[in-house]
């Protein structure tokens, strides 16, 4: 029922960005078939439905994350981002089809704990750190399908570096630190995994501005480690900055799609994003797809 | 005629069955309507141990008439589960629970010692029989006709709501200590009137009645039968006394069947057996007079509007 | 010396009580591990005690299998029993409802319909009489200490192996990898699974250890005293009840103190006070505590609810 058009996607067929992302030296071509391969993104959506009952809160979304890139999808509130990652990650309670790659290989469908032993983890909204257990459990947790005790040291010992905060309040329940903190642990337990690729969903939600440029910056960093990042975000001021593609999801749909750059000066980004995000997001979201795709045309 | 007459003595022939799912019909009530207003109670149990002793004594070594002895026990009973239930005002869900069944249990133990009132291990005998199956039917009728009244309207709606989200609740203005406190007097009353009806017909009360075993077989009547509506709570107590007599005729192993069957309603049947009959009695109204469904099922969803003012 | 007797006969009681005290450790161990972690209040419990006593007392009276093979492969029943719970009933219901409270009603009452199947099987097999496997299993001896008090090996055993499962439990959930995981999974397990871990394998495992350690708990009794039950399961079920609440719900430490404080106010309670009351103490406990301290009267729990 919801294979009706593809046309809430913008862009020639399912390959909304060839060619178009000046920075990424490695731009691979269309996904591949078989296992992974070196050529293949490292995800990519395809078709993409999520349902809650009635309720169809994906519709066939594709989009595709180039190996070593970060790419941010934007949209506002219900739009289905966190929805689009559950699916992605296997971790919604909800019907779901659609074709998921990871590096060529197909993940979809695969129950959250396999997806994560196959290199791909989702840092979820609102950070969900186990508040009852301390720092250094929580971070060794995120490494625990590794069983090698000396390779979990090193990479707690990486992963402190990269968030110094983390050894100082390694012994304090997580439940205690500061948003902000909670979020670094968020990022530096799903590092603890050795992820290839990592799911972020509105890491700099609830947070404020000075600490929004602290959580791109760890971004930043941990696609400087060789991660490729799938960045959802609000924040489309935040996002586009680290962001080389971006793509804006609406009711479901894609709705438009574009590099960072041209996406800055997407007259439907300004006016949903980078002006008054809250009234401004629910205008978009009355005016819908067809507004959005008009402007861009 | 014949007719009349096989019915005269298959009730004859059922006189103890249909009595006993009568008194669990009132003791499943008892549980149901807390379980719908979202408080895992089960001290039901404990008040009709309470209900049965007082009833029982009353009628037997003070001579009451039995109206009058029947009301003074289910009031006592009021008395006592809104007493108990400020005392357990800040539990919720198993801790409620396990709180109620420990106060069920210790309401045996103290009967068991308080042996000049009770008679301790011999128990209350020689009650006389003071009450027929007619005035306990009609009781049962009552109390359903005021179960149902509380499931419609506004209170209906308030104790959803108050199971649902209390919060929310609240924030409607909806004192949820009263309506939580309402239920659980309701459900003690209901509780103290199945044992005063059982003390009263069957001549003897033992401190062991009201144990774990009729914790367990209350709980089990209204999960089965379904605890959303009055009508599960009924279902239940019908299938739960009647079943295991039928089961005996397949030997030894129909406690196992019985346990299966708990097991597989419990895990796939989340609304209980009574939903299976509201399903089958939709579709088959459906198949019928298709359009009469539409419009029945208008009708049935605005009594959250009509009402509510 | 007037005394003496009644000194020795008050360390027999204190004996009575702490062995007492160690089976009902072993057995509230395993009720309060899914509980706290899973939110199941398994009422078959009770009568996968009794069943790994039976499966004992089956394997051993024709002298099939000598103590320690039969305790293993009674252990394994039990948990195996458990887990046939959790695959069956227990996950459909965690996964299939929406609503918390409901799923939590829905598994008491299915964990009843275990029960009552396990306690069916048990009394048809054992004919409903009383059954323990044989002497010959296991040589007791008695250790005669002062006066008339004494203690056997059995009861040594019995103690060192409670104080032993109590300290292996509480470490393995606080310290190892796979504890770890399961009290991530009693706070939230979409996260966990989001975190590699395989939360269903990790209900499994937990079901598995607490009906093993009911199994033991069961054993035990059954090689001590040579006479169970069905009826046996349910008084230690509603025992354990008050220990759980009284330690906390999930605590290890708070159920090992609770058991033993529980053990020798009963003991206390027949050998010195009104007999009759005995059963009274843990229900007045449970509504006590429940009263003045909803959390448990000891400390924080280890893998509780934060
Ligand atoms: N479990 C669920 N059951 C039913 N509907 C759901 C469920 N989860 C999400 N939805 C619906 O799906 C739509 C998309 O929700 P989703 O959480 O994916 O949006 P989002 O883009 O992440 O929004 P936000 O920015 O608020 O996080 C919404 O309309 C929401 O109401
Ligand atoms: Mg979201």
């Amino acid at each position: 029922m919801s294979s009706d058009r593809a046309g809430g996607q913008p862009g020639p067929g399912g390959q909304p960005w060839r060619g178009g992302q000046p920075g990424l030296g490695e731009q691979p071509g269309p996904g591949g078939q078989g296992a992974s391969r070196e050529g293949a993104p490292a995800l990519k959506i395809d078709r993409l439905s999520v349902r809650y009952g009635h309720i169809t809160a994906v519709a066939s979304v594709s989009l595709e994350l180039p190996a070593g890139a970060i790419v941010a999808v934007l949209g506002a509130n219900g739009a289905g981002k966190s929805s689009t990652l559950g699916a992605v990650a296997g971790s919604v309670k909800a019907h779901v089809s659609g074709d998921v790659r990871l590096f060529g290989e197909r993940v979809g469908g695969r129950p959250s704990h396999r997806i994560v032993a196959r290199g791909m983890v989702l840092v979820p909204e609102g950070r969900r750190v186990i508040a009852p257990l301390s720092v250094e459990e929580n971070l060794l947790l995120g490494a625990y399908r590794q069983r090698s005790h000396k390779q979990v040291r090193a990479k707690l010992g990486e992963v402190h570096e990269l968030f110094p905060v983390l050894r100082e309040r390694r012994g304090s329940p997580a439940g205690l630190l500061s948003g902000g903190e909670q979020q670094m642990l968020a990022f530096g337990r799903a590092l603890m995994a050795d992820p290839r690729v990592i799911l972020m969903d509105e890491p700099s939600m609830g947070l404020a501005p000075a600490m929004v440029d602290r959580v791109i910056d760890a971004v930043r960093a941990i696609n400087a480690l060789g991660k490729s990042v799938l960045l959802v975000e609000q924040n489309a001021v935040a996002a586009l900055r680290v962001a080389s593609y971006a793509y804006v999801l609406d009711r479901g749909r894609i709705a438009s799609s574009g590099s960072a750059q041209t996406m800055r000066s997407d007259p439907v980004v300004a006016e949903v994003f980078l002006g008054l995000h809250e009234s401004a997001s629910r205008a978009s979201a009355e005016q819908g797809p067809g507004r959005s795709e008009a402007a861009r045309s | 005629m014949q007719t009349i007459a096989s019915i005269s003595s298959w009730y004859a022939n059922n006189e103890t069955l249909i009595q006993e799912i009568l008194i669990y019909a009132l003791l499943a009530f008892s549980i149901q309507v807390a379980l719908r207003s979202g408080i895992f109670s089960l001290a039901g149990v404990g008040f009709y141990a309470i209900g049965s002793y007082a009833a029982g004594l009353l009628v037997k070594e003070q001579a009451w008439p039995t109206a009058l002895a029947v009301i003074a026990a289910v009031l006592l009973c009021a008395l006592l589960g809104w007493a108990l239930s400020v005392l357990l005002v800040r539990l919720r869900d198993l801790y409620l629970a396990l709180a109620t069944v420990a106060f069920d249990l210790m309401v045996g133990v103290v009967a068991l010692n308080w042996s000049s009132l009770t008679g301790g291990p011999l128990g209350t005998v020689g009650i006389p029989i003071s009450v027929t199956t007619l005035t306990i039917f009609i009781t049962v009728l009552g109390a359903a006709a005021m179960l149902a009244l509380m499931q419609r309207g506004t209170i209906g709606r308030t104790l959803v709501a108050v199971r649902e989200d209390e919060q929310l609740a609240r924030s409607l203005s909806v004192n949820v200590r009263r309506y939580r406190e309402l239920a659980f007097v309701i459900s003690s009353m209901l509780g103290a009137l199945a044992g005063a009806y059982h003390a009263l017909l069957f001549t003897d009360i033992q401190a062991t009645d009201a144990g774990f075993e009729l914790i367990v077989l209350a709980l089990t009547m209204v999960v089965i039968g379904g605890f959303g509506s009055w009508t599960g709570a009924l279902l239940g107590a019908i299938l739960l006394t009647w079943i295991p007599i039928e089961l005996t005729s397949i030997g030894q192993w129909w406690d196992a069947v019985y346990g299966a069957m708990m097991i597989v309603v419990a895990t796939f049947i989340p609304g209980g057996l009574i939903s299976l009959v509201t399903i089958a009695g939709r579709a088959s109204r459906g198949r019928a007079r298709p359009s009469l469904l539409r419009r029945g099922s208008a009708a049935a969803a605005p009594p959250a509007s009509s009402s509510g003012a | 010396m007037p005394g003496a007797p009644a000194a020795g006969e008050m360390l027999q009681q204190l004996i009575n009580a702490i062995v007492f005290g160690s089976v009902l450790t072993l057995f509230a161990l395993g009720l309060s591990l899914a509980w706290g972690t899973l939110d199941v209040l398994n009422l078959a419990h009770g009568a996968v005690f009794i069943f790994a006593g039976y499966l004992t007392y089956e394997l051993t009276r024709q002298g099939a299998l000598s103590f320690v093979p039969a305790l293993i492969v009674s252990m394994v029943g039990a948990g195996a029993a458990t887990v046939a719970l959790e695959v069956l009933a227990f996950r459909f219901i965690r996964t299939r409802f929406a609503n918390k409270r409901q799923a939590e009603l829905s598994m008491l009452v299915a964990s009843i319909g275990g029960a009552i199947i396990i306690d069916q099987v048990v009394s048809n097999e054992t004919g409903a009489t009383t059954f323990g496997p044989p002497s010959s299993i296991f040589k007791v001896r008695e250790y005669h200490l002062t006066g008339s008090a004494g203690i056997t090996n059995i009861q040594i055993l019995i103690v060192v192996v409670a104080v032993l499962a109590a300290v292996g439990l509480d470490q393995w959930v606080r310290r190892s990898r796979q504890g770890r995981a399961v009290r991530a999974v009693a706070y939230d397990p979409v996260t966990s699974g989001l975190l590699g871990v395989n939360v269903s394998f990790v209900a499994i495992s937990t079901m598995f250890v607490a009906g093993a350690l009911a199994g033991l708990a069961g054993v035990l009794l059954a090689v001590n005293l040579r006479a169970e039950e069905v009826a046996v399961g349910q008084d230690y079920l509603l025992t354990a009840f008050a220990i759980l609440i009284v330690g906390g719900v999930g605590s290890v430490r708070g159920a090992v103190l609770a058991a033993y404080l529980i053990a020798i106010a009963e003991t206390a309670v027949v050998a010195y006070g009104p007999t009759q009351w005995r059963d009274g103490i843990a229900f007045l406990l449970i509504l006590l505590v429940l009263l003045v301290r909803p959390q448990g009267l000891f400390a924080k729990a280890q893998f509780q609810r934060a």
